[in-house]
Order: C-alpha cells, then sequence, then structure tokens
C-alpha cells in the first residue's frame, strides 16, 4: 500500500542531478538544490508582550528577531522575519508536528502558531555567480554589503512571492508557495544556464 | 525604478506593493441612518486632486502591510511616509517653477 503521509517534494518529477548549461569545465557559477522535510512555522505575536518573549526564547533558544529583515540561528533552528508581528521557524527537525507542538506549548492564545511545512519550497542556491541570478529576478539591493549573511528579505521573483535568506555570502535560500515551485525552479535553471549550474542531491534538511 | 518606503522594511521598489486609494476615509458610524446619496459619497466619491494626495499602500509581496504615503499625483514624486493610525505629515505645497 502507498504511505500517503510520506512527503513529497513539489520538483519530484523534475528533479534531475547533473550538471547542465553552459560548459564550466567542472566548476559550475550556480548550484541549486531543493530542501526537504524541514519544518516550517508561523507565530504572530505582539512584540511588545514580554511573555510571549519570553515564551519564544524558551521554545527556540533564541531571540526573537525585532529588526526587519533579521534572522536569529540557534542550532538547526532559525527564527526568520516575516513582518512587524510575524516570523517563521525552520528547523531541520523532520518528525512532522513536533516544532509546532514545542511553540504551542510554550505560547499562550494571544499567539498565533501554525504549521506551514507542507506550504511552501525550500529552494537553495549557491556558488560564485548565485547573487547574480538572484539579481536578475528580483527588485532588491543585492549588493554584497547590504544583503549579508543573516539578511532576509521577501520580495518578487518573476510574479511569485519569495522569501530570501542570505545564509552565507554566496549561498542563499528561496522560500516559494509549493504550487510556484515549478515554475520558479523552471526560471532558476534558465537563470543560472549561461554560468553553468550543478544540480545537486536533494537536501534532507 | 521607482522607490517607496515601506514603514517596516524600508526602501522597496514599487512593484512589491499595490494602491489603495485615498486615505482617511472613515465608514460613516451608523449606515441604516444615512441617505443613499450619503453612502455613495463614502462608496465612491473621492478627491482625485491634482497634487498632494494622501493615499493608501500595501506592501503586498513583502511584509503584506498597510500604511499610508504622501504623494504628488502630478510629478508621481513621493512626499512622506507614515504608518497606519499614526498623524499625516504636514506637506507644504512646493513653489513650481515657471518659465
Ligand atoms: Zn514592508
Amino acid at each position: 500500500m502507498v504511505d500517503i503521509t510520506e512527503r513529497r517534494s513539489a520538483l519530484e518529477s523534475h528533479y534531475t542531478a547533473g550538471t547542465f548549461g553552459a560548459e564550466c569545465n567542472g566548476h559550475p557559477g550556480v548550484m541549486l538544490a531543493v530542501r526537504r522535510n524541514l519544518s516550517i512555522v508561523h507565530v504572530a505575536g505582539k512584540p511588545d508582550d514580554q511573555t510571549f518573549i519570553n515564551a519564544i526564547k524558551s521554545a527556540c533558544g533564541c531571540d526573537i528577531p525585532f529588526e526587519p529583515g533579521s534572522v536569529s540561528v540557534a542550532g538547526s533552528l532559525s527564527l526568520i522575519w516575516l513582518a512587524a508581528d510575524r516570523w517563521m521557524a525552520v528547523s531541520a527537525e523532520p518528525d512532522p508536528g513536533i516544532l509546532e507542538a514545542t511553540l504551542r506549548r510554550a505560547c499562550d492564545d494571544t499567539v498565533a502558531v501554525i504549521d506551514a511545512s507542507h506550504a511552501s519550497t525550500v529552494l537553495r542556491l549557491s556558488g560564485p555567480q548565485a547573487r547574480t541570478v538572484l539579481m536578475k529576478g528580483a527588485p532588491l539591493d543585492f549588493h554584497a554589503r547590504t544583503f549579508t549573511p543573516g539578511r532576509v528579505a521577501t520580495t518578487m521573483i518573476s510574479q511569485c512571492t519569495v522569501t530570501l535568506v542570505c545564509i552565507d555570502q554566496d549561498t542563499f535560500d528561496l522560500y516559494v508557495f509549493r504550487s510556484f515551485a515549478q515554475h520558479m525552479w523552471e526560471w532558476l535553471r534558465d537563470a543560472s544556464e549561461e554560468f553553468g549550474y550543478e544540480v545537486s542531491d536533494i537536501l534532507s534538511g | 525604478m521607482l522607490l517607496i518606503q515601506c514603514p517596516f522594511c524600508g526602501e522597496r521598489d514599487l512593484t512589491e506593493f499595490s494602491h489603495g486609494g485615498e486615505a482617511h476615509i472613515t465608514r460613516p458610524a451608523n449606515p441604516d441612518k444615512i441617505s443613499d446619496e450619503e453612502w455613495g459619497d463614502y462608496i465612491f466619491f473621492r478627491t482625485n486632486p491634482k497634487g498632494i494626495q494622501y493615499e493608501r499602500w500595501i506592501h503586498s509581496h513583502g511584509c503584506r502591510r498597510w500604511f499610508n504615503a504622501v504623494r504628488d499625483t502630478v510629478s508621481d514624486e513621493f512626499l512622506g511616509f507614515y504608518k497606519s493610525g499614526e498623524q499625516p505629515p504636514k506637506i507644504k505645497r512646493r513653489k513650481v517653477l515657471r518659465k
């Protein structure tokens, strides 16, 4: 019998590992990968509520990033700023519901905690030309001194809303709604074509 | 590239935003008691100035928050940005240089 609870990537039938695009003599300008089995939980709470601040700190192990466009990290968990009262907790915890349950236990009912793990497809873009590829698509200031590691911005690439997180100077995570995943994947492959790109094996976590 | 200052995210490109029409229009407190004409005024009629307009914007492809902006409808120049609920900034009409 088919296990219907098994998580399937939106890109499952479009994903082929290998090297593509322009000849790059083993040095692809861009590396593309899909990150699978992440737990993604959206949290909305009052930024001036000390109980909320303490609850998130105890559940996540890091402070809420209040500065617009910033990210807090504790081990494999990231707490990502989305808006003045909304954040996204992302962890490599593969068991569904655990991160949500932890946050729910810690917070009272003035805080909204929603498991959105299945709502997004997360793509990882890295390599020396990764920043250039993003510059082709998003109307954001991608200067290496402005969009630095630990920064996040929600913006638009090819008509889709994307949340971009800068992991390090040459590595970025793209959160895109699952139903736009194939479109974004095709756009990224097309934009990376001129540099030569490698599609890595699927990243679990 | 026309930049808009989201009061939460900072300067971003126009394409991330959606326009929400004239700001500071209050819904009548007692809709059952007012005339159809007064209700029609509230729903449909706007100032439509040539010059400075106070208007609503939403950072729809960003933090998804509504806020207010002051824009000159002649030049499309933005003259100020402020959060919903804040007092609008006083903007002096600048003198137009004539040849
Ligand atoms: Zn914003």
